[in-house]
């Protein structure tokens, strides 16, 4: 329910960058998992094919980004785009969020950070990768997995889609997805979508029911990073475990 | 998909969007989505204003590629800047490119305000009280008479924090100031008005037209949703 006199973000404003020149579903889904008065302000990023140059560009905007956040009153900046996240070294994550904290003035998070404490929530060790893009890039969700988290990759399964046509994925395609991918990695105990700009918040908890193990979405652990990191401790329903247990 | 029935490209002009897309989705049928791409503006520079333009088109075009049925370039500062009367070829030569509708969120408040049989227009924006002439300049230039005007006094980015019973309160003090004005347009698409426009056309006798609401309302029917909407005034409900 709405709340007609208070303002859109009046118990919390999440600062986002949006690693996409163009975003459609992540703000859809976004009001979809989080409660009335937790607001987005996004600015996206000119990521386009994920070149070196892109990436150090959108590092630079993110930065600048989360100042301009910042002064607009964000609760907390959230810088998005793993690939951008981590560009400056995997080890620095932690030290580049905490020295841009101090900073700006304003408690600051990534994407990155937030698929970590998600998966620690979840007690996942076992993953196994579901991203909607073409198969080359199946080597870098891998990687990331066991050298980023720290996990043990159990497969990749890939969807098979360009960048531009993710707005165009329905539902199902998520659900199809990720029982493909339990089928070839029965031994996963956690599953991972990643990419934020697709939907997949539906298939979550069918997905955990249909074989006990913990879903895990870019989304989701972003929404719930975003929420916790706020003091919004609403337990929400429907989304999986890590929205409904922590 | 979530956009089944349409989905609408919206190149957005400030630095950070915050409001635009949450008042948008409380508007739209189901089956309608939001492709949105933010711009340059940070405190409104002519520089900005041409790089806004520049990266509308790289926008537009991505938006056509990923399958938009309408862009919009946003932006009222933006699109006047290129002439109110070269708009209706720019949108024309942009869509044979790219390949999609293109309108303008100019176009979509001149063609608003014609439908509402507005004459005699009051502005409350966001803004500092220095943009007035320039809101009033903007007003003329679409075609039609300002009459008053009232500035909320914010900064651009500051304007996600504007309190909403501010929209409201300021309309009613424009009107009673300017008892002549037909219409009251609320003017920027990024601060939160959507709930005050049923009430200020049905306390105040007035039309009323917001940026957010004209951008929408200009989508929605170049791409084919027709139905009528309502709660957020009579352009919706009506045309």
């Amino acid at each position: 329910m709405v709340q007609w006199d208070k303002i859109h973000g009046h118990r919390a404003r999440i600062g986002y960058t949006v690693a996409a020149v163009t975003t459609e579903v992540y703000p859809i889904d976004w009001y979809r998992i989080v409660p009335d008065g937790v607001s987005l302000m996004m600015i996206t990023l000119p990521l386009g094919d994920r070149s070196k140059n892109d990436v150090e560009k959108c590092y630079e905007i993110s930065i600048e980004s989360a100042h301009t956040f910042a002064r607009a009153g964000a609760d907390l900046v959230l810088l998005g785009g793993l690939p951008i996240n981590i560009s400056k070294g995997e080890g620095t994550i932690e030290e580049l969020m905490a020295g841009l904290e101090k900073e700006i003035g304003v408690k600051v998070s990534s994407s990155a950070l937030a698929q970590v404490h998600a998966f620690k929530a979840l007690g996942s060790k076992k993953v196994a990768v579901v991203h909607p893009f073409l198969p080359d890039q199946n080597p870098r969700h891998e990687k990331t997995i066991s050298e980023f988290f720290g996990l043990e990759p159990t497969g990749v399964y890939s969807g098979g889609s360009a960048l531009v046509s993710l707005g165009t994925l329905t539902p199902k395609c998520a659900l199809d997805w990720g029982r493909a991918a339990m089928a070839e990695n029965p031994d996963a105990d956690t599953l991972y979508f990643g990419c934020p700009h697709w939907t997949v918040i539906d298939a979550i908890a069918p997905l955990e029911k249909e074989f006990g193990i913990s879903v895990m979405t870019s989304l989701q652990a972003i929404a719930w990073e975003s929420m916790r990191q706020t003091g919004v401790d609403d337990r929400v329903d429907g989304f999986g475990r890590l929205l409904n247990e922590f | 998909m979530y956009g089944h029935r349409a989905r609408i490209g919206y190149c957005s002009p400030p630095f950070v969007t915050e409001t635009f897309c949450y008042e948008f989705y409380k508007m739209v049928p189901d089956g309608v989505t939001l492709m949105i791409t933010t711009l340059e503006i940070r405190t409104r520079t002519k520089e900005e204003v041409v790089g806004c333009h520049e990266r509308s088109l790289e926008a537009a075009q991505y938006m056509a590629d990923s399958g938009a049925d309408v862009v919009v370039l946003g932006g009222n500062p933006v699109n006047q800047s290129l002439g109110v009367e070269n708009l209706p070829k720019l949108c024309e030569d942009l869509g044979n490119k790219i390949g999609t509708k293109v309108v303008t969120s100019t176009q979509a408040q001149i063609e608003a305000m014609t439908l509402l049989g507005s004459k005699k227009v009051a502005s409350v924006h966001c803004y500092e009280p220095e943009h007035n002439d320039r809101h009033e300049q903007s007003v003329r230039n679409m075609g039609f008479e300002p009459t008053g005007i009232i500035a909320v006094g914010s900064d651009f980015k500051h304007i996600g924090a504007i309190d909403v019973d501010v929209a409201f309160k300021l309309a009613s003090q424009v009107k009673e100031e300017n008892p002549e004005a037909d219409t009251i347009h609320l003017g920027s698409a990024h601060w939160a008005v959507a709930h005050v426009l049923d009430k200020i056309e049905k306390e105040l006798g007035v039309s009323v037209m917001t940026s957010q609401q004209a951008i929408t309302w200009k989508a929605l029917r170049t791409a084919g949703i027709t139905e009528p909407i309502e709660g957020f005034g009579r352009l919706l409900r009506e045309f």
